[in-house]
């Protein structure tokens, strides 16, 4: 098992600055996943920890050793790349065997472990094929052993689910999970989408323009979203963030020192029942529907609050409710402030007030 | 009828590849067939034709010359196709590294190519002068023996193929060079990663993966080094003694300037059945070993 540590690490292409500074620990055995949105630095951040991309600042060590000027096939890591890069020219298990092949193993330990690996990933049938007569799934499987192979204290994966069909992309994430957990191996993986970083992340590490939003357990970055950014980043539909006035005045005042926006996730509000009043910690507002999502299991709906700011509401109703007008409540706890720089304002002191918003 | 030819549909594929079809069949099949028949007449362009059934080629395969011939012929590809391989090779991995050198000369590789073959072959004849040539001056210049380059048995065939390589190295190189930078950046970070030395990422994957181009390049100059004419014919007229005449100099030697053309076609039936029996056998040998994406 082996720690990563990337200390203020920066990388320009030319005058262009991707990544400006960055300090990031991974721990040892860990399943880390980055994410991010497209071109924000995430596979750069990867290569260098690779070895394949050389930083234009700072150091990197994996495993307590400052591995700068180690080459890439010396720094006990494996990857597995978006488009599996595997070689065409050689066989399957040409393919698995290269890595054991280069690292001086012998002959019959090579062809035990390949034989080993195969069965695990259920290669054994195609070990004698050419790449190219492979389905994508078991191209992704030859990537996957091609690393295992070698058994490294560190797995680098870019996007290795991306290129395959959502339903073996499914199955594929659930593997490479019971796989980390086999392997005990720390996993560093890239990926764009949060709803595969959420699944599959023990750390969760949120990037953006070349810098780290935040980094934290999946249930954390969810609960306590450190900025505007990470909030809208992580959910579907993303949080509601909304001037503090949007919720009306009662709520505003409520806010805490400095507060600018408040953020509600769309499924924390709720339609009020009107049967039951108003309970303290709690408010009620008057929004406007305009617009409805049926996801079968859910339904998102759009609506206006009254001073124009757009929200989602996401519900779990049987009965889609008609657009027009309706009262939501929200309870405080639910409501994330952030400051004027759009960072997260520390969990204020809750007023057992009650309030009521009502529309103009 | 013309309507009912276009309608056919089996048809039509013929009628749209006949132009085609017919160039080919009067350029290159009827030529073909005329030569073979030359072969079994004896005839001086002028007089009549006389068949004489196999006589050339018996008198051909009797003559003591012509085995000296044929060696000549095949010295010369094997020499040629190599040194252009491997330098255009060694020279295209060169311009394929980033940097002013290489593409300043990337331009420069493809000039010898522009320039006619007589013109070049011209050149060396100075060049190569025994006397008064460049190369001697240079040679005794740094103390060493001058070389009979055109005038030595020994050596003149070497220096046709040192005229060739010089003009063809550099086109070749340039597909190489192609091949090479069609080759997927990936691959060799993969292989990085695979903790490949540099000849092993060479070996495994830069040869694999320019395959196909090494193996058509390796076709076109075998093919073509049985056609090198110009430079013989300009630089040593077959000479000295017999040392750089080939088959396809044989030919028009035989044919044009001693008006037997009989013999001369002949010794082209023979050169054409060598061309393909060599790639046939070539095919054989190495298709299977190419990769094709
Ligand atoms: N070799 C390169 N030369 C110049 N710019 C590059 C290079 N590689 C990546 N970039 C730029 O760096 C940024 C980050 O790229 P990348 O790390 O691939 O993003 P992603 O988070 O989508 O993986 C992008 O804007 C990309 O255009
Ligand atoms: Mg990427």
């Amino acid at each position: 098992m082996s720690q990563i540590e990337l200390r203020n690490i920066g990388k320009s292409y030319g005058d262009k600055e991707i990544i400006p500074s960055l300090d990031l620990t991974i721990e040892a055995g860990s399943f880390s996943v980055l994410v991010g949105p497209s071109g924000c630095g995430k596979s750069t951040t990867l290569r260098m920890i690779a070895g394949l991309e050389k930083p234009t600042t700072g150091t990197i060590s994996i495993g307590g050793k400052t591995v700068d000027n180690v080459t890439p096939g010396q720094r006990g890591v494996a990857m597995v790349f978006q488009n599996y890069a595997i070689y065409p020219t050689m066989t399957v298990e040409e393919n698995i065997e290269f890595g054991l092949r280069n690292n001086k193993v012998p002959k019959l330990e090579r062809r035990e472990l390949v034989h080993e690996i195969a069965e695990t990933v259920g290669l054994t049938p195609h070990l004698r094929k050419n790449p190219d007569a492979l389905s994508g799934g078991e191209r992704q499987r030859v990537a996957l052993a091609r690393a295992m192979v070698k058994k490294p204290a560190v797995f680098l994966m870019d996007e290795p689910l991306s290129n395959l069909d959502a339903k073996l992309r499914q199955h594929m994430r659930i593997e490479l999970i019971e796989l980390h957990e086999r392997l005990g191996a720390t996993f560093v993986y890239v990926t764009h989408d949060q709803v595969e970083a959420m699944s599959m992340g023990t750390s969760i590490v949120l990037m953006d323009a070349g810098r780290i939003q935040q980094q934290s357990a999946p249930t954390e970055l969810y609960a306590k979203p450190q900025n505007v950014f990470t909030s809208r980043f992580i959910g579907t539909p993303p949080m509601n963030v909304v001037p503090i006035a949007a919720f009306g005045a009662d709520v505003a005042a409520d806010a805490p020192e400095g507060a600018e926006w408040l953020g509600v996730r769309p499924e924390r509000l709720t339609f009020a029942d009107t049967s039951r009043p108003v309970v303290p910690g709690e408010t009620e507002l008057t929004v406007t529907i305009i617009a409805l999502e049926n996801l079968g299991a859910e339904l998102v709906y759009r609506a206006v609050l009254p001073d124009g700011s757009r929200i989602a509401i996401k519900r779990f109703d049987e009965i889609a409710r008609p657009l027009g007008d309706a009262l939501v409540r929200v309870e405080t706890n639910d409501i994330h402030w952030f400051d004027a720089n759009e960072e997260r304002i520390a969990e204020p002191a809750i007023s057992g007030q009650v309030r009521e918003v009502v529309s103009a | 009828m013309k309507t009912s030819l276009l309608r056919d549909r089996r048809l039509l594929p013929y009628a749209l590849i006949a132009p085609a079809l017919v160039i080919l069949a009067v350029f290159y099949l009827y030529p073909i067939g005329y030569n073979a028949v030359l072969s079994v007449f004896s005839w001086d362009l002028r007089g009549p034709m006389k068949f004489v059934g196999f006589g050339n080629f018996a008198e051909l395969f009797t003559d003591p010359d012509f085995g000296k011939v044929i060696q000549n012929t095949l010295v010369y590809m094997g020499m040629e196709v190599s040194l252009v391989m491997i330098f255009g090779l060694i020279l295209a991995l060169f311009l394929n590294r980033q940097g002013w050198l290489s593409e300043f000369l990337q331009g420069v590789s493809f000039a010898p190519n522009v320039i006619a073959l007589v013109s070049v072959s011209l050149i060396f004849v100075w060049l190569m002068d025994d006397d008064i040539g460049l190369f001697n001056q240079i040679l005794s210049a740094v103390g060493l023996e001058p070389v009979g380059w055109l005038s030595d048995t020994e050596v003149a065939l070497f220096s046709l193929v040192l005229v060739s390589v010089w003009k063809s190295v550099g086109l070749n190189a340039l597909i190489i060079l192609s091949a090479l930078q069609s080759i997927p950046r990936y691959l060799f970070e993969a292989a990085d990663l695979d903790n490949a030395s540099a000849w092993t990422r060479f070996r495994k994957i830069t040869i694999p993966m320019i395959s196909p181009t090494l193996f058509f390049l390796v076709l076109v100059n075998v093919i073509g080094s049985f056609q090198a004419f110009d430079t013989i014919n300009v630089m040593t007229q077959g000479g000295p003694q017999s040392s750089t005449n080939t088959l396809i100099f044989a030919v028009y030697r035989e044919g044009f300037e001693y008006y037997r053309v009989g013999y001369a076609a002949a010794i082209a039936v023979v050169l054409m059945v060598l061309v393909g029996l060599i790639t046939v056998l070539y095919f054989r040998a190495f298709q299977k070993r190419v990769h094709y994406r």
